[in-house]
């Protein structure tokens, strides 16, 4: 098994250089208004995405079931499908590539960190074996990569309109960096909806309770109204711009409580969840 | 009457119920809530928070969810959900059927046949919903009006059916020993009643035949099974097995296997009168097989604290040799009386001034079964939510008017929400229906 970390190791820490490469070549690109540097970030990141799944392929076929118990796991999971969702949803919208230059520092952040936590196998309790489990959390993972997706939106908004810094010039006009930020906010709105649900199913095929009050589906379901009620006053108070963009930070912390936080005070049914 | 529905509509109403609603969601995750802390807990917090204890309690805080004020809101927002789901449904339906422009912008003219405009609409994914006085719409994701309407009808129909559902369930929690039966009169382990479900009766007996365990090697729970037979007053017997995660439908009932097991020790005391108890005790299974587990029993017939620790392995090595070592110990006034003792099933020994003999060793597990009804209407309910949210975040209806007249055409295109994201989209149609005027 050590040879097997070691391997799973090195394969993430290699991705962690790539991504490192990727985010100084984007930035440079970014700030600098060189194009090719940009490219050459967009091949870097996609090189680290690559090797990065390989390395969670490997994981999961070593632990016998999904990353999605321990924190190195989990964190080392989500950066994956936070960037997987970026490089595809920047082929669809073209204008959030700017975004890219929160969401690779973000991505390698989170693999760094993983790494931190040292990895080891946790086995599978019984609770766990569920499809319905797997498409929860594959929702929630999806939910987090579009709200950090809006929320990079949100930052590129807020520093556009209060520094004076030049290349952010180059970032979208305002009103496209608000309005992307509002789909994007309701991309995570819907996919966190459907992660919540998709417990909620779970848990009644597990233990016969489909809502609980347990302190994670708690956290949760303030994050979902959170989001909801920013998305009310920004459709019928005209919450937008800068009111938008903080209210919506505001959300993104509640959500990383719900996420990384929740499960490690009291006691509860996701207990062995992040540990 | 009027002016009731306008408050139940207006959004200053429908935010502030809202934010009610998720403040005192948010409330409860910072205070200890009754049903999820033991009373030790509790009492710990209030010494802990004497100021915020003093009035928590007072308003309820301790139990959130289930406070006459918060079903109070709940209620109010239910009614305002149910009348914004009917208004929604009207505004949906006119959106659709509408075949004039909300916006005011210069439409495009151009000349050109009629049948080949309409080709390149369809070609381009949109639909043709509805013609009236020389006016066509023409919408690409016509449904996409819809999602409002959906989001928030699912939200009704969840949380009607979540109300059946608490009023109506039953729920019983039964702990049982291998070999043990429950009759159906018997007292459950633990109940929950919704208001209106009435008692919970079983209409059989249950007996646990074996439970069966299985450990990953880093001595983790793999697999929890319950061997289970339910027998009716006519002599049937049905058995089946429950696991954890798979669980068992029988009679209109669901039973679920519960992650909580571990052994239970029958004992035999006898005192130097030569008086004998059987006592049984139940320990929670140990974590490792080198790791105890450990339980304090206050009996009413024994004026001592009976303290016990147990390890699943007299060895220590492993959990499937079957073979547990149950340690006892006296204690009073927090002096401990005597040696302890060590015993395997069939040891005896002596303890205090009695003679302990342990009978049997048999593994317990707990096994819940379900009375619900309103379930598949819930699931139901969250489809439709996932269905509205994705139709309205995903699918949003981009409109193209056409007005025939003598040959030429307007054509006129807007998009009901994240219109800017689709330039591209208005201008490569636009572009492909002046290209075939033109030609």
């Amino acid at each position: 098994m050590n040879s097997a970390f070691a391997l799973y190791t090195g394969i993430s820490w290699f991705a962690v250089l790539l991504y490192v490469l990727a985010t100084v070549a984007n930035s440079y690109g970014l700030i600098f208004r060189r194009e090719q540097a940009e490219r050459v970030g967009c091949r870097f990141a996609w090189a680290g995405f690559l090797f990065h799944g390989g390395a969670l392929v490997y994981f999961w076929i070593q632990a016998g079931h999904g990353p999605y118990l321990t924190r190195s796991e989990v964190l080392s999971a989500d950066a994956w499908i936070l960037l997987c969702l970026f490089l595809v949803f920047s082929r669809v919208f073209p204008v959030i590539q700017t975004a890219s230059f929160f969401i690779y520092p973000a991505t390698f952040l989170m693999v760094a960190l993983s790494l931190f936590f040292a990895p080891e196998i946790h086995t599978l309790p019984p609770t766990f074996r569920s499809v319905w489990l797997v498409l929860h959390i594959a929702f929630y993972k999806i939910a987090f990569g579009t709200i950090m997706i809006a929320l990079s939106l949100s930052l590129s908004y807020l520093l556009k309109k209060r520094t004076g810094i030049s290349w952010l010039s180059r970032l979208p006009r305002l009103e496209t960096l608000d309005l992307q930020a509002y789909r994007f906010a309701g991309f995570g709105f819907s996919f966190w909806a459907i992660g919540m649900l998709a417990g909620s199913i779970w848990a009644y095929q597990s233990w016969g309770r489909f809502w609980g009050w347990d302190p994670v589906e708690t956290w949760s379901l303030i994050t979902w109204g959170l989001l909801g009620l920013h998305l009310h006053l920004r459709r019928f108070f005209a919450w937008r711009g800068e009111r938008s963009a903080c209210l919506y930070i505001a959300c993104f912390i509640i959500s990383v409580i719900a996420l990384f936080f929740s499960s490690t005070g009291q006691s509860s049914i996701h207990s062995e969840y992040f540990k | 009457m009027a002016t009731v529905k306008a408050l139940f509509l207006s959004r200053k109403t429908v935010l502030v119920l809202f934010m009610l609603i998720l403040g005192t969601v948010a409330a409860s995750a910072f205070f200890p809530q009754k049903f999820l802390a033991s009373p030790e807990n509790l009492k710990a917090w209030g010494l802990e928070h004497p100021f915020l204890a003093s009035w928590y309690r007072v308003l309820g805080f301790d139990h959130a969810f289930t406070t006459p004020w918060f079903a109070a809101f709940l209620l109010l927002f239910l009614v305002s959900l149910v009348l914004s789901s009917v208004e929604q449904f009207t505004i949906a339906w006119n959106r659709t059927r509408s075949v004039f422009s909300p916006q005011q912008g210069e439409p495009l003219r151009m000349a050109g046949p009629a049948r080949r405009v309409q080709e390149i609409c369809v070609g381009r994914g949109y639909f043709r919903i509805r013609e009236l006085g020389g006016r066509s719409k023409w919408v690409r994701h016509p449904w996409g009006y819809w999602g409002n309407f959906l989001l928030h009808f699912g939200m009704v129909v969840v949380i009607c059916a979540s109300l059946v559902l608490v009023l109506t369930e039953k729920r019983g929690l039964l702990s049982l020993r291998e070999g043990e039966v429950f009759h159906p009169e018997s007292p459950w382990t633990h109940e929950e009643l919704g208001l209106l479900a009435g008692r919970f009766v079983l209409p059989f007996s249950v007996r646990l035949d074996s439970v069966r365990l299985r450990f990953w090697q880093d001595f983790k729970p793999r697999t929890i099974t319950s061997d289970v037979s339910f027998l009716t007053g006519d002599g049937d017997v049905r058995q089946h097995a429950v696991s954890v995660s798979d669980k068992l439908s029988h009679k209109g009932l669901l039973v679920y296997q519960y992650s909580n097991f571990g052994h239970a020790f029958v004992l035999e005391f006898t005192d130097a009168a030569g008086m004998r108890v059987e006592q049984t005790i139940e320990l929670f299974h140990p974590d490792k097989p080198h790791e105890p587990r450990y339980r304090d029993f206050e009996l009413d017939w024994m004026p001592y604290l009976l303290q016990t620790k147990y390890y699943a392995d007299a060895d220590r090595k492993s959990f499937d040799h079957g073979n547990p070592l149950l340690v006892l110990r006296l204690k009073r006034n927090n002096e401990i009386v005597g040696e302890q003792l060590s015993l395997k099933a069939g040891d005896a020994g002596t303890l205090g001034g009695y003679t302990v003999r342990l009978v049997r060793v048999c593994k317990w597990s707990e096994i819940i079964f379900n009375e619900v009804k309103g379930m598949p209407i819930i699931f139901v309910g969250f489809f439709i939510i996932i269905a509205g949210c994705c139709l309205h975040y995903f699918t949003p209806p981009r409109v193209l008017l056409l007005r025939e007249e003598q040959g030429t055409f307007e054509a006129e295109w807007h998009g009901t929400r994240f219109a800017e994201c689709y330039d591209d989209e208005r201008e490569q149609l636009l572009a492909a229906l002046v290209a075939e005027a033109q030609k």
